[in-house]
């Protein structure tokens, strides 16, 4: 799970003021936070700077390392498939942050009332969240499927479809049902977050609202939505940031085909790296990623930021 | 499941229809009637819209093979049988998978709520010069998605011998949890009143000691919250375990399931699929029944105390 935070040191009203520390409450403390720092510093700092190198040669899985400079660079630049993957993840990423978002606010204007029953509904939109997107992807190979599963079934019950189709063998119909999985999946997050802000405005701002002759869709777009602004921000990067990272249920449902239709950037990456064993070249196209995601951690911490 | 997730408490309730005080709170009692109808009919669509998709999936477990493997016209529900749950765990040696991906999820929770309790800890009560730095440090963990650098990281845990490890994955988890879970601890520990360790401080109490005996029931809520998001972190995780663990033996249950599906046991049995995905269901429904308030207060918190 990717949450954020944003980075403080300054106490807080209501947080304590830092003690002025002994000598030996600071080797105390030392000793505490070693085994964090060390796990940052070995598993992440390390890496990252290992990455520079990797990058600047071509690093078979098995083999001679050789140094290459910016060789992996120029081929990357000029890499088609990686570009394609590069934007087919971006439109990925706008078309499943903005249904999600759509869908987690309608559902979040059902379930932030207190009238009976509200409980439950949220319990049952947050099932598929809980579950999570690896046991839900195996479902869906399962049940789209030509004839035998259960989608197809519906559909030619329903009289929707002639014919049985095979969803899968088509990049379009492919990427519309893992946009759909996406959203089903992450519909209960986006609705707690919405419905916890929504649940924070005061109600004075609607009666007075309502006195000057607001009805209730006029309260929600001129109250609502505007003091939500800060949490539709937040959704937003983070709904981008997932779509960028986007593999297991790509790896599970497509394996990025039919061809490289659905071919993600990390799943491009993934297939360079562990599938044609050039380490080099797949570290060197991560970069983009890390700068990608990155540049957005960046617009969350400022959004985030701004109380 | 007979829980429902409470929202928290609030000042004043607006949403159930009209504020309490609001000019036209005395609507006529019909259209009241008409709506609450109206919300359940919504309401109960909408339940059945999320929750049918998995109880589908259960029954269609239970199904024999060939009907899952079937055209459509051959579908019934008539012949249920734990079968393919027999059939994945005799045939394809599905106990052993899940015994590891239990025991990376215990691994990586468990180590997960000491290693940031005690950073949190420190960080609150034991401040020193540079540890805001480190906390600077842990947070800018979030910025790098582990997914970006998998390729160095595997070098180097190649290199120190974790590959291939139970142990190593856990670590690999464990490092990734941090930043969520040493952010929401120190929350924890900064609502503890200055005057509650002092005290315990001036009777002599030594740093652990004030933790267990004096701090824990404070914390345990926040605690709790770190070992579910890492215990379903490390247990719903594809990518980590396929590309840290290669030997069959230490595969989790995802990726043994993403073999069956992708007929690397020979042809592609759907039933065992299906099983394997319900298996991979089970233990997140359990923990969601058992602490299910958790989940609001840790991705709230999460996600939004700025």
């Amino acid at each position: 799970m990717k949450t954020a935070t944003p980075y403080q040191t300054q106490p807080r009203a209501g947080e304590k003021a830092p003690r002025r520390a002994s000598r030996r409450d600071s080797y105390t403390g030392m000793l505490m936070l070693a085994p964090a720092v060390l796990l940052v510093a070995v598993f992440v700092i390390v890496p990252l700077v290992f990455a520079v190198v990797i990058s600047l040669t071509n690093w078979p899985l098995v083999g001679e390392v050789e140094f290459n400079g910016i060789e992996n660079y120029v081929t990357a630049f000029a890499d088609t498939v990686f570009w394609g993957s590069i934007l087919y993840t971006l439109g990925f990423a706008v078309i499943s942050t903005a249904l999600g978002i759509t869908v987690g606010y309608l559902l979040a204007m059902l379930v932030r009332s207190n009238r009976r029953g509200a409980g439950l509904i949220r319990t049952a939109v947050f099932l598929p969240y809980v579950i999570g997107i690896t046991s839900l992807s195996f479902v869906a190979i399962l049940e789209f499927r030509p004839d035998s599963g259960a989608l197809d079934q519906l559909l030619l019950n329903l009289g929707i479809t002639p014919a049985p189709t095979a969803w899968l063998l088509d990049g379009t119909s492919a990427t519309v049902l893992i946009v759909l999985l996406g959203a089903y999946v992450g519909a209960g997050f986006t609705m707690i977050i919405l419905m916890s802000g929504m649940q924070s405005i005061p109600d004075e701002l609607y009666e007075s609202a309502q006195i000057d002759g607001a009805g209730r869709w006029k309260q929600e777009f001129l109250v609502t939505v505007p003091l939500l602004k800060r949490y539709l921000g937040l959704l937003t990067v983070m709904g981008f940031i997932g779509a960028i990272l986007a593999f297991t249920q790509f790896f599970i449902i497509t394996g990025g085909g039919p061809g490289t239709d659905t071919l993600t950037t990390m799943l491009y990456v993934y297939n360079k790296a562990f599938g044609d064993l050039q380490v080099g070249y797949a570290t060197a196209l991560s970069f983009v990623v890390v700068v990608i995601a990155a540049g957005l951690t960046l617009i969350q911490f400022r959004v985030m930021r701004e109380d | 499941m007979t829980t429902s997730i409470q929202a928290p408490p609030r000042v004043t309730s607006r949403l159930a229809g009209t504020p309490p005080n609001a000019p036209h709170a005395k609507k006529a009692t019909a259209s009241a009637r008409f709506r609450t109808v109206l919300y359940a009919l919504i309401g109960t669509v909408v339940s059945v819209l999320f929750v049918a998709p998995v109880l589908w999936s259960v029954l269609r477990s239970l199904q024999p093979g060939d009907q899952i493997a079937g055209p459509a016209a051959g579908q019934s529900f008539t012949d249920l049988s734990l079968d393919n749950y027999i059939g994945l765990i005799n045939n394809i040696g599905a106990g052993s998978y899940i015994w590891n991906s239990l025991t990376i999820a215990l691994g990586s929770a468990v180590l997960s709520v000491v290693v940031t309790t005690l950073a949190a800890y420190a960080l609150v009560n034991y401040p020193f010069r540079g540890s805001n730095l480190a906390f600077a440090l842990i947070l800018l963990t979030m910025m790098v998605p582990f997914q970006a650098i998998l390729t160095p990281l595997f070098l180097e845990m190649n290199a120190l011998g974790l590959t291939d490890s139970l142990a190593g994955i856990i670590v690999f988890h464990l490092t990734f949890n941090l930043p969520f879970g040493v952010f929401l601890m120190r929350n924890s520990f900064a609502q503890i009143p200055a005057e509650v360790v002092e005290a315990a401080r001036i009777d002599g109490a030594g740093p652990l000691r004030i933790l267990f005996s004096v701090l824990r029931p404070m914390i345990v809520p926040g605690a709790v919250t770190v070992f579910l998001f890492a215990f379903l972190g490390a247990w719903g995780d594809f990518i980590g375990a396929l590309t840290f663990l290669t030997r069959q033996e230490l595969f989790t249950l995802p990726v043994a399931v993403e073999n069956v599906a992708s007929g690397a046991f020979g042809t592609v049995n759907y039933g065992y699929v299906i099983a394997g995905a319900v298996l991979l269901m089970l233990p997140c429904l359990i923990l969601y029944a058992a602490v299910q308030r958790y989940y609001v207060r840790g991705l709230v918190a999460g996600a939004v105390k700025g």
